[in-house]
């Protein structure tokens, strides 16, 4: 793993969280511990969204995902860090209205609906009637002193990092060497697409066979999955060979061919990317062949695989079909749910003497 | 700069199952803890609607349901349980069930004593109303 200032910045700007997580829950005493962690919290979520407007297009879909994974995190730091556990229910259905917003923008509105009823609805309002229930003679001293709130905090904060760390370091994305490399091959290759003489687009391309094909390589790495990718899509195919190719159209198709994995690769278009095998226990009802390239599913405007307006009815097919098993197990673990919480919240005493 | 990838999400995610592991592990609350583990749940269902997404097959979105099942059945279950516990010891605090730690151990109940809490401040009492004041003589004459 090579860490970047990308990389630098994101674990400053954990570090920072971690500090003010630590400083901000809540403790007996310590008035100044909290005025210190309200500035530390705003520096972290500040220095996060300088990092997010640098990696990310400004345009709607960004904004409202910023919108809503503010909401959510901080609705959940609410719940964490807030003393009052009445208000702490409240940050966490503001947490789950606004990770509603994020399923939206995943193409999911039935499962956001559904959570929103089952959190936001059931959830919260039977455990603020049971606060309510519980406490009637002011804040207990149990919700004002942490447990542990160093080697916790840590350990939260240190998985954040773990995970964060190996996600930047699989996707980078459109920032980093690499990434600059790639952006002005894609461009040389746009323009070297442009030609329409086939002997100078040949030469412009690459005196020897293929030189714009090793150059691409070596911004990959020299090997991994995506110079697999170009070996099997492109050279393999016999597309791309500038001194065998028979006309223009086939040296321009593999020029678009290396251009879109460098654009796969740019914008995380392709990183899941399925086992090339045959078969697999799913049907169609449940989405495309897993061993379908991902360059391969129709696309929408976003660049994102196509999904169907009809969202319910959809995953209707799919848990009624390939899921059906799983349903009716869903629907005993419901039912055995409902008799076990009725057993359980039977008064103690009369369990004892039936 | 590039439009909104997977990572993002992924990267959301994990802050959302990181924020839940703090409050699991420092809360003392049985509620806020139950939370804070759906929180946890929560940033789980976030990954796999992104996988979902971004891979176009409604696999994550029928997995995120089940989760939902589960948490409903959790949810119905630890209400009935923290309402148990609560008649039990008067007290929320989880620290206060460590019956079942090993033996020598001290009791994680470290609060036991530690604090007294504040004492309930003198509320000024309002006198009962509407009882009929207690009738003398006339006051006055005509």
């Amino acid at each position: 793993m090579k860490f970047d200032t990308w990389m630098t910045w994101t674990n400053l700007v954990l570090l920072l969280g971690w500090a003010g997580v630590f400083l901000a829950l809540p403790r007996r005493e310590g008035k100044l511990r909290l005025l210190i962690s309200f500035p530390v919290l705003l520096g972290c979520l500040g220095a996060g969204l300088t990092l997010y407007f640098r990696e990310y297009r400004f345009n709607i879909e960004t904004l409202l995902f910023l919108f809503f994974a503010l909401g959510a995190i901080v609705g959940g730091a609410g719940l964490v860090l807030s003393a009052s556990p009445a208000r702490g229910a409240m940050s966490f259905t503001m947490a789950v209205i606004s990770t509603g917003g994020i399923f939206l923008l995943l193409a999911a509105p039935f499962v956001m609906a559904a959570t929103i009823i089952v959190y936001a609805g059931a959830i919260i309002v039977t455990f603020l009637f049971l606060l309510m229930l519980a406490r009637q003679n002011g804040s207990d001293l149990s919700d004002q002193e942490s447990r542990d709130p160093l080697l916790a905090s840590l350990a939260g904060f240190l998985f954040m990092a773990t995970m964060t760390n190996i996600l930047l370091d699989a996707f980078p994305g459109s920032t980093g060497a690499v990434a600059n490399q790639l952006q002005a091959l894609v461009k040389e290759t746009i323009e070297i697409g442009k030609m329409n003489d086939l002997q100078a687009l040949r030469e412009k391309a690459g005196a020897g066979e293929g030189s714009l094909l090793s150059r691409y390589k070596a911004a990959f790495g020299g090997s991994g999955y995506w110079v697999e990718r170009i070996e099997t899509d492109i050279q393999k195919s016999g597309r791309f060979s500038f001194t065998q190719a028979k006309d223009l159209k086939e040296v321009k198709l593999a020029l678009t061919g290396l251009e879109g994995i460098a654009n796969d690769f740019l914008y995380d278009r392709n990183f899941l990317h399925p086992p090339r095998i045959k078969g697999h226990a799913l049907s169609t009802l449940s989405g495309t062949d897993p061993s379908l390239p991902i360059s391969e599913i129709r696309k929408d405007a976003s660049g994102k695989p196509a999904m169907p307006a009809e969202n319910s009815a959809f995953i209707g097919r799919s848990l009624f079909s390939d899921y059906l098993l799983s349903v009716e197990l869903a629907g005993l673990l419901l039912l055995a749910a409902t008799i076990g919480a009725i057993l359980i919240a039977k008064n103690p005493s009369a369990r004892a003497n039936p | 700069m590039s439009p909104i990838d997977l990572k993002a999400y992924l990267v959301l995610g994990a802050i959302l199952f990181g924020l839940g592991l703090v409050g699991f592990l420092t809360r003392r609350n049985m509620i806020i803890m139950f939370l804070s583990a759906e929180l946890m749940l929560q940033g789980v269902a976030v990954d796999f609607l992104a996988f979902g997404r971004f891979r176009g097959n409604w696999q994550g979105q029928s997995f995120v349901l089940f989760i939902l099942t589960v948490a409903a059945c959790e949810a119905a279950i630890a209400m009935g349980l923290v309402y148990t516990l609560y008649r039990l010891k008067n007290s929320l605090d989880s620290g206060k069930w460590s019956d079942l730690r090993e033996e020598g151990l001290d009791s994680p109940d470290d609060l036991e004593g530690a604090w007294a809490p504040a004492e309930k401040p003198d509320y000024p009492v309002l006198p009962l109303a509407g009882i009929k004041p207690q009738s003398g003589e006339e006051t006055s004459h005509v």
